[in-house]
């Protein structure tokens, strides 16, 4: 083939063109399938070539289709797609080697004049291409030739023809010169490392795209992230090819956002369409250039390795300090070691009250249990099924206990990391110590790594201060030793000490340094650690770990000298002297107070409720209470009231010290004794029901008794309301109750009837007849029928078992149960309220008050006699004394004692509210009353009895305060009580006696009352009520028996211990007809009585 | 991730063949990362040159990789004279 012919063709091709135009159009396209094949075609021809092509093609199908457009579509997108292949490759030689460029360059020149030649020339030449392949051979000198004669057309002829050959060589070579090319440039790409480029010159500018924040939903960043992708590779080549550059998205650091880099916002928006989560029209954020880099900021987390310690950041444990065992699954789980917060007995109840778990749980799971390692055996005790056997391994003993691993009393866990806090973690000495006994038995904690995550974390106190002494420990200057200049940020700026630098400046890291001290240092600990405050001197330095000797307790305290300071001689005095002064009331914790006695340079001196001195840091000490609280009322032993700055003396269970009151704090007074001085300074503490008022402050008198209008129980109408309603307590076995038909006496279903389907010890849940309905009721609630006789019987009636007269039972339960429905009325508020108001403390006591201890004390010793007199005299008394130190209660029961008094027939009972005081001690006072010996001397002789029955009904008819210290007096000469009582006593006495009679024969009645009362005293424990005849009148009978007791015992005297309850039980005989049955509390009593003892106790 | 252990790693391929070998795809990936950067045209990306993916094939990358190379591919990038840059890990692609 030559060129020559080819000049020839040339023109006529030109004209022909048009006709060829249509008929060539298929070989173009085979022509280009070719090319395609081989992937390579020449840019600058195939541009020019492809217009007109396409342009006429389009005519075409136009045309056959008749304006089918979904099918032109489609023919538009092919062809575009092989336009896009078409740029593809032309993308591709433009990176491809330098060849290419050089012969296009030589080609440019002529490209404009030479383009339609060559067009038509190639178009021409196709079919005569595959034939000359073969022998067409492209010398390397043709280049020059070229040059040479640069004008001549058919050398371009040439060259092109040239490269036509070129590109339809074997495809296969040329794909495998594109591999090798390919290849080589892949690593040239990686080993060319960009990563050389230092990051500051990357930094983005004005020319680099935008970046647009959009939001989304947060945690669907990602899914985000995926879809644009999908959705920019599905469009890719189409019309509507998303013009984005980048998404990303950074879910941890930016939720809710998602970040795509284009030119234009318009493509953003085009980007994010459709795309579900995401909300691109509320509004996108360009990303200032400056702010580029920080969106791309990672952090290195901390390494976390085995000893570290971390925190737990939710459940039980939050807060806890945990240390690492072991990391697994490349740092996403940790295995912790924790000391374990285990409520051995907690599952129990959850487990059994299914039905309220749902609130029983969630109360059980705010509660946290303290930190305590496990323990075998209490799991065991508890929970033996849920614990495994004991494993062994490593000299290790671990137990799976309800699916926790306990290793050595550890508790050991798999945890997310995502759940500890791993940073600033910040672990306290004492807590790491927990730790520390672990593992192989020996004490070495892991200073290291405690000291690890104690520097890594940024403490809120600054650790250094300018004058304080630091060591270099690491890094270039380790060893340096100097004084601290000043701290800026971490930078400490120290002015070196010793050795060659000395007297310079350096400035160096916190990290790094360390404080530095000396053998004899006089150092304080400054915070971090429990110790804090403490001050001694160092003994001994191990690295940064100090120990010094306490000034205070002379123990060795070992700290990180982080945590030192030198202690200034100067700065003594500082905490301690400033807030508290001597004498002050100060908190310890929640239950115990103490009051300060001696003032050191750093540290207090307190003698404590219970009496104990202690050597305190201020740092231990809670709170100061406020000074002096002058409204602080107490009772002492007889019920008069004291106030702060009375002079007390102690009667009972001390020495007899006497002083003025400094506090007063709940059943504790803090005194001051001029006598007694001493290691505490005069100070003692001694429970207020063990002091008797000397001196009242401001001249009150003692008979007068405190102001009842002020106390708050008598705003508070319903006294009652105040104490819970008395727990009748069920003997054992099944409950009597069980499948009892019952009347609703009560509440909304007042009225109904029902079977007792189930029972506590307070409620019952009933069964209505009416409605197909089970209701939980108070037991107290509920009427029972009396099998023989149809009488609708009260709780407390029905529990008791009859016996003997009937009556029995009743009382029997405890005195206190008996009294339990009658009472609550009357004497509920006494005792509850009465005491709890001014000495809760001792309130529940208080009822039993002083006397309590008496009842002990009965077997106490010491006081046995006297108290046991005094004891049960107050049985009675405390009927009548009780009134007094009830005060608040005790008034309850005065209005209606007044009442009762008025009026004959309710003497008896008067003998029952005031009884009924007697029992509240009852339960408790009771005892040694009917107890053996003591009543037995004490009343035996002659006299006391009745008069205690007459003090005892006395104070019944009389107001308390009066019985109170006609009591007293009677029974507590010896204590000296400056009463003026005795005057009194007698004619109460006297009084007495006939009502006592009367009283009994009273009783009756009030017995008969019982039967229907009793629920009505149960019902209203106000006051008010009691004033009604139920308390009387459950009383009534009640008490009748117990002065019964008295009296039986002195009357007949006959009959000695046991056979005081045969009198008494007689005595009542008479009347118990009509009480007795109804009544049981007499028998009951005497049922106590006689199993005696341990019922009370 | 089928697909990528059958196809391997564009980037790393002359380097670390995760074709031949499943172990070194296990070792030199990563299952924990941050952050996820879809990239369309790295070369116009000052994403991606900021990440120093902009010689990288188009996709989507991690701005954050917690991991460790193995020693012997961290040789193996070192004889190939390639520069390996921990992104707080290795680099990474997710296909």
């Amino acid at each position: 083939m030559s060129s020559s012919l080819r000049d020839a063709n040339l023109p006529s091709d030109e004209e022909d063109d048009d006709d060829f135009e249509e008929e060539e159009e298929e070989g173009h396209r085979e022509k280009r399938q070719k090319r395609d094949r081989i992937e390579e075609d020449d840019e600058d021809e195939e541009d020019e070539e492809d217009a007109p092509r396409s342009s006429s093609k389009r005519d075409k199908s136009r045309g056959k289709s008749n304006g089918a457009n979904e099918d032109d579509e489609i023919e538009d997108l092919e062809e575009d797609d092989e336009d896009d292949d078409e740029e593809d490759e032309d993308d591709d030689e433009d990176d491809d080697g330098p060849r290419r460029g050089h012969t296009r360059r030589i080609h440019n020149p002529f490209i404009d004049t030479m383009a339609e030649v060559d067009e038509d020339d190639e178009d021409d030449e196709d079919a005569e291409d595959d034939q000359e392949i073969g022998d067409f051979l492209a010398p390397r000198e043709e280049e020059e030739i070229l040059r040479g004669a640069a004008i001549d057309d058919r050398y371009h002829r040439e060259l092109d023809r040239r490269n036509q050959v070129n590109l339809a060589q074997d495809a296969e070579t040329i794909a495998a010169s594109y591999r090798d090319r390919y290849g080589k440039q892949q690593k040239h790409r990686l080993g060319d490392g960009s990563g050389v480029t230092p990051k500051r010159l990357l930094l983005p500018s004005v020319n680099d795209p935008s970046i647009w924040g959009v939001k989304c939903k947060p945690g669907k960043e990602k899914e985000a992230v995926f879809a644009i992708m999908k959705k920019l590779q599905d469009m890719k080549g189409t019309r509507n090819a998303l013009n984005i550059i980048s998404v990303l998205e950074r879910g941890q650091s930016m939720q809710g956002f998602l970040y795509v880099e284009a030119r234009r916002q318009a493509d953003v928006l085009n980007a994010c369409t459709n795309i579900p989560n995401v909300y691109a029209r509320s509004g996108m954020i360009l990303v200032p250039v400056d702010e580029m880099p920080d969106l791309l900021r990672v952090q290195k987390r901390a390494e976390i390795t085995p000893g570290t310690f971390v925190r737990f950041k939710r459940g039980k444990y939050q807060g806890d300090l945990a240390q690492v065992e072991n990391v697994e699954n490349s740092g996403q789980i940790l295995r912790v070691r924790a000391v374990p917060r285990i409520d051995y007995s907690a599952k129990d109840d959850s487990s059994t009250i299914q039905d309220a778990s749902g609130k029983r749980k969630r109360l059980a799971s705010t509660i946290k249990p303290p930190q305590r390692l496990f323990s075998e055996a209490e799991a065991k005790k508890y929970h033996a099924r849920d614990l495994s056997p004991p494993s062994y391994s490593g000299g290790r003993v671990s137990y799976t206990y309800m699916g926790d691993v306990y290793e050595d009393g550890y508790l050991v866990k798999d945890v997310r990391i995502t759940a500890l806090q791993t940073e600033n973690v910040n672990p306290k000495l004492e807590e790491v110590t927990r730790f520390a006994n672990s593992g192989d038995g020996n004490e070495s904690l892991d200073l290291q790594a405690l000291s690890q995550s104690l520097k890594a974390s940024t403490d809120k106190y600054a650790p250094y201060q300018p004058g304080d002494m630091v060591e270099v420990y690491a890094g270039e200057q380790a060893g340096m030793v100097g004084k601290v200049i000043r701290v800026r940020a971490d930078i400490v700026s120290m002015n070196v000490q010793e050795g060659p630098l000395r007297g310079k400046d350096i400035d160096v890291p916190f990290k790094g340094l360390r404080k530095k001290f000396k053998a004899g240092d006089h150092v304080k600990v400054m915070g971090g650690s429990r110790y804090r405050d403490e001050v001694g001197m160092v003994v001994k330095i191990i690295e940064d770990r100090v120990t010094f000797l306490s000034d205070l307790s002379m123990d060795e305290i070992t700290v990180f000298s982080r945590d030192l300071r030198e202690a200034s001689d100067s700065g003594g005095m500082g905490a301690a002297t400033g807030k508290y002064d001597l004498w002050d009331l100060v908190q310890l914790n929640a239950t115990t107070v103490a009051c300060v006695i001696k003032i050191d340079r750093e540290s207090l001196k307190v003698l404590d409720q219970d009496g104990v001195t202690r050597t305190l840091l201020p740092s231990q000490i809670a709170a100061k209470l406020p000074s002096r609280r002058k409204d602080a009322v107490a009772t002492d032993r007889n019920g008069l009231e004291i106030l702060i700055e009375d002079t007390v003396k102690e009667i009972a269970g001390g020495e007899n010290r006497s002083g003025v009151i400094q506090h007063l704090h709940r059943g504790y007074a803090f005194i001051h004794s001029k006598e007694l001085q001493g290691e505490t300074g005069g100070i003692f503490v001694a429970r207020t029901n063990n002091l008797a008022t000397m001196i009242a402050k401001g001249g009150r008198v003692a008979s007068s008794g405190p102001d009842l209008s002020k106390m708050p129980e008598m705003s508070k109408k319903p006294t009652g309301n105040n104490m819970p309603p008395p727990v009748i307590i069920r003997q054992g076995g099944r409950d009597r109750i069980l499948g009892q038909t019952v009347h609703v006496r009560q509440g909304p279903y007042k009225g109904l009837l029902g079977i007792v389907k189930d029972a506590t010890d307070t409620t019952a849940r009933v069964e209505l007849h009416s409605k197909n309905k089970t209701i939980t009721l108070d037991k107290t609630k509920l009427g029972f029928k009396e099998g023989a006789t149809g009488r609708i019987l009260s709780y407390a009636e029905f529990v008791q078992p009859k016996k003997g007269f009937g009556g029995t039972p009743s009382y029997s339960g405890s005195g206190s149960s008996t009294g339990g429905s009658p009472w609550s009325g009357s004497r509920t508020p006494a005792g509850a309220s009465g005491w709890s108001g001014s000495r809760t403390p001792a309130g529940a006591h208080g009822a039993s008050g002083g006397r309590t201890p008496a009842w002990a004390g009965g077997n106490d010793g010491g006081r046995t006699p006297a108290w046991a007199s005094g004891s049960k005299t107050p049985a009675y008394n405390d009927g009548s004394r009780t009134s007094d130190p009830y005060r608040d209660g005790s008034r309850t029961s005065n209005p209606y004692k007044d009442g009762s008094r008025t009026s004959d027939p309710y003497r008896g009972d008067n003998d029952g509210s005031r009884t009924s005081y007697g029992q509240t001690v009852g339960s408790g006072g009771r005892t040694p009353a009917w107890n053996p010996g003591n009543r037995t001397p004490y009343h035996g002789p002659g006299e006391s009895a009745p008069r205690e029955s007459g003090s005892a009904w006395d104070s019944g008819s009389k107001t308390p305060a009066r019985s109170l210290t006609s009591i007293n007096d009677q029974w507590n000469d010896s204590y000296n009580n400056n009463s003026s009582t005795t005057a009194r006593t007698p004619a109460a006495y006297n009084a007495t006696s006939p009502e006592f009679s009367g009283g009994y024969s009273a009783a009756t009645p009030g017995a008969s009352g019982l039967s229907a009362p009793t629920p009505g005293g149960l019902n209203a424990p106000t006051p008010a009520p009691v004033s009604a005849p139920t308390p009387r009148a459950n009383v009534g009978p009640w008490d009748a028996p117990t002065p019964g007791g008295p009296v039986s015992a002195a009357t007949p005297g006959a009959s000695g211990g046991g056979g005081g309850r045969g009198g008494y039980y007689d005595a009542p005989t008479p009347q118990t007809g009509g009480y007795s049955t109804a009544k049981t509390p007499g028998a009951t009593w005497g049922n106590d009585d006689d199993d005696d003892a341990p019922g009370y106790n | 991730m089928q697909e990528f252990s059958r196809k391997g790693c564009p980037n790393c391929h002359p380097v670390l063949d995760y074709i031949s070998s499943q172990d070194l795809l296990q070792e030199c990936t990563s299952p924990i990362y941050e952050g996820c950067v879809s990239i369309d045209k790295p070369t116009e990306s000052w994403i991606a040159k900021w990440l120093r993916l902009d010689k990288y094939v188009a996709g989507v990358y991690a701005t954050k990789v917690v991991g460790e190379l193995p020693e012997e591919a961290l040789d193996n990038l070192g004889a190939e004279n390639i520069e390996y840059i921990p992104r707080d890990g290795s680099e990474n692609n997710l296909e």
